[in-house]
């Protein structure tokens, strides 16, 4: 997951694309000292642990849970990783460019 | 003639204590095989708890962790409660053999035991965490299965601490399914155990009725095709931020942990 979403990260840099983690590690410190330990670049909500408000108003019942939104905020995909989360962010990026 | 009477009453006192529904002989020969494999299971347990807290590495822990007690305890559980058919010595037996069952992955076991359950102890006071677990039980044992079990459970139960998670867990189950009538009657079971059941609470964890409200939530604004409801929260920085900033953008949310 990780080395994946990170050249997925690199390469779209500049792209109209926002890779978002809802973190469930534990509390602000404790998710910068593992954002630092894996040099993890994006931005995290902080929901604190597995039944965190976030997680619990969507009911995650598994990590990770995936979401993948198109530009106008619909769910496209769910639950796609690593290849599969390639393919689905290029396609809607290119959808969106088609526009 | 008074201190006659001391005696029984004593007796009868102890038995009322020590019983619940059922008014089975109380240390018959199968209940005490019973406790006897119990306390042999716990002790087993306890030993490997001790070995895996003594473990030196994460490669030693691996080979302890594989010989986790429990499976070859089994057959003996089954035993009981052929044996004792009927009573709440076979009720706590089968209940045994069912989480055995489905830890190790003996399918044919785990539906004897929710066939036996269902049919002879369905209006037991003590099958609210059987009942509970059963929400995970789909994918193993068959959806169509365990999701029968529950409706007999929810229609026989006269047990409100046991109808409220076989309802929530019948739910749970249906969501995904695709026979036609079960997604909405997987809507009615979660609706039904917030409007029912909103005060049954498991012995840990939250109401059935605030998780169901999540599953319902995710059926009605999470499909792929919805517009996502917006959600406002505090990032590494403390900065605030919420999905609806990222409009106009491709996005992938990830909810993860470290572990």
């Amino acid at each position: 997951m990780l080395p994946h979403e990170k050249s997925l990260v690199k390469r779209l840099e500049g792209k109209p694309f926002a890779l978002l983690g809802i973190n469930s590690d534990g509390p602000v410190d404790e998710v910068k000292k593992i954002l630092a330990e894996n040099e993890i670049t994006w931005r995290q909500a902080i929901d604190e642990d597995t039944s965190g408000k976030w997680a619990t108003a969507w009911n995650v019942q598994g990590w990770p849970t995936i979401y993948v939104l198109d530009h106008k905020g619909v769910i496209r995909f769910r639950d796609v990783r690593d290849d599969e989360m390639d393919t689905a962010v290029t396609k809607l990026l290119a959808e969106m460019e088609a526009k | 003639m008074k201190t006659k009477w001391i005696l029984p009453l004593a007796a009868f006192a102890l038995l009322a204590v020590g019983s619940t529904s059922y008014a089975g002989p109380p240390l018959g020969d199968p209940a005490k095989k019973l406790a006897e494999l119990i306390e042999k299971r716990d002790a087993a347990m306890a030993e490997w708890q001790k070995e895996m807290r003594a473990a030196k590495d994460q490669e030693a822990q691996q080979k302890i962790w594989i010989s986790r007690p429990g499976p070859e305890f089994l057959a003996g559980f089954k035993e009981v409660a052929v044996e004792a058919k009927g009573t709440e010595t076979a009720e706590k037996a089968w209940i045994e053999v069912f989480e055995l069952a489905t830890e190790d992955n003996k399918i044919e076991d785990a539906k004897l035991a929710l066939d036996a359950i269902v049919a002879d102890h369905v209006t037991s006071p003590n099958l609210a965490a059987f009942a509970s677990s059963l929400s995970y039980a789909g994918q193993q044992i068959g959806r169509a299965q365990v999701a029968e079990a529950l409706r007999t459970i929810v229609k026989k139960s006269p047990h409100r601490t046991v109808q409220a998670p076989a309802l929530f867990s019948l739910g749970t189950i249906l969501v995904e399914s695709s026979v036609a009538g079960e997604k909405a009657e997987a809507r009615k079971a979660l609706e039904r155990v917030q409007s029912e059941f909103a005060d049954v609470k498991p012995k840990r964890g939250s109401a059935y009725a605030e998780r169901a409200k999540g599953f319902l939530f995710e059926m009605d604004h999470l499909q792929i095709g919805m517009t996502v409801p917006d959600f406002e929260s505090i990032d590494e920085n403390g900065q605030k931020f919420k999905v609806s900033d990222y409009k106009g953008k491709v996005v992938v949310l990830d909810f993860w942990g470290n572990w």
